[in-house]
């Protein structure tokens, strides 16, 4: 049993745990400190989508994608449901709604259904059935092809 | 491992474009097919110092990179868009070092990030926690210790499988907890012991020869 023990720990083993990490041998100090670098996945490679498009002669559009391309799947996820809510409820023909601009829909915009099910984020390889969401072809469906997504609705509400 | 630095090399050369071009173009190479659209340039370039961008980001903000796994990835990409801008603004005039210049970028990138973060978390702002714009962070030292990191890396590659199940219970060893790393590798507590004096012997062996010293005792611990 521990002879010690203060705020329901073992100041013993906590001293001699101490201890040993002050002996610890300099490679194990350096592969402790590798360990924590893959951890944090400085290995790991930048995910170029947004870059690329920063030598894109757009700023506006540059700014959006590097924007975008920072946020989670989930992230996205939310923000189109939430997008999506509204342009549902404006369908419903509720006062002050414009009328829908039909000659400006495709059936890609209009297939909020197939959009979201495809809408993986930034990186993520998509379905071949999800070709007519991936609207900038880059091989995910991510924030960026959601803003084309709305796009095409802002054609729709103009 | 990090290239080495060709900032000093042929700086007067043609402008080459293309992967055909050169097998090893220099950064000013690089940049100037960055500024002619060459996406080619700018992979090689991601290729030779995106470790560096993310590793300069991860010392400045390591709480963060932890905690947010989209941290390091989205500051890294601003780091790199920031860059691009840069060349394209300042044009023909690129900076004398890339190496240093994206380790600045990367730097700055990583510290207003970190002050964002810190006044959404905290709009008040009691002044308690620390800047990290006030850590020194010296390029050279920089690249020195990830290159020391990733040589430390190819010599824990270079193992056997076997050894390399050893390190896998790194933590309860370096802990001390010597019985439970036996335990899981289903090994004597004594075998054990031996066994990894010896693999640290090997490793110490393995960087030596890569970096021409032993590894010093903060040659990798941070600030």
């Amino acid at each position: 049993m521990c002879p010690f023990v203060s705020l329901g720990r073992c100041v013993l083993v906590e001293r001699v745990m101490t201890d040993d990490l002050q002996q610890l041998h300099p490679i194990e100090r350096a592969m402790i400190d590798l360990s924590d670098m893959e951890r944090a996945r400085i290995f790991a490679r930048t995910p170029v989508d947004g870059v690329r498009q920063a030598g894109s002669s757009r700023p506006a559009w540059r700014l959006i994608r590097l924007a975008l391309t920072g946020l989670s799947a989930a992230a996205c996820l939310l923000i189109a449901v939430g997008i999506a809510r509204v342009v549902l409820e404006n369908g419903s023909g509720q006062p002050g709604v414009p009328p829908m601009n039909m000659a400006a829909v495709s059936t890609a915009s209009l297939d909020w259904n197939g959009f979201s099910r495809c809408l993986s984020g930034p990186g993520r390889a998509v379905d071949p059935t999800c070709r007519d969401a991936d609207y900038d072809a880059d091989g995910d469906v991510d924030m960026v092809d959601f803003r084309e997504f709305q796009v095409s609705l802002q054609n729709i509400y103009p | 491992m990090t290239a080495p630095d060709t900032d000093d090399m042929q700086q007067d050369e043609p402008h080459l474009v293309g992967s055909a071009a050169s097998a090893h173009p220099t950064d000013h190479q690089l940049v100037r097919g960055i500024l002619l659209d060459d996406h080619d340039s700018f992979a090689r370039l991601m290729d030779r110092y995106d470790r560096l961008v993310r590793y300069t980001i991860y010392r400045l903000s390591r709480g963060q990179c932890y905690s947010d796994p989209q941290w390091l990835d989205s500051v890294a990409s601003e780091t790199w868009a920031g860059f691009v801008a840069s060349v394209r603004r300042t044009g023909g005039n690129p900076p004398s070092s890339i190496r240093a210049y994206l380790v600045q970028t990367a730097r700055n990138k990583a510290v207003s990030a970190v002050r964002a973060a810190a006044r959404q978390a905290n709009p008040v702002g009691n002044g308690e926690q620390s800047d990290p714009a006030s850590k020194a962070l010296d390029p050279e030292e920089v690249v020195d210790r990830l290159e020391r990191a990733e040589a430390l890396q190819d010599c824990i590659q270079s193992l056997s499988d076997g050894d390399k199940t050893v390190c896998a219970q790194l933590e309860a060893i370096t802990e001390r907890r010597w019985r439970d790393a036996a335990r899981a590798l289903d090994l004597p507590e004594s075998t054990l012991r031996s066994r990894w004096k010896k693999i640290l012997d090997r490793l110490r062996h393995c960087m030596r020869k890569k970096t021409g010293e032993p590894l010093a005792p903060d040659s990798l611990a941070d600030d």
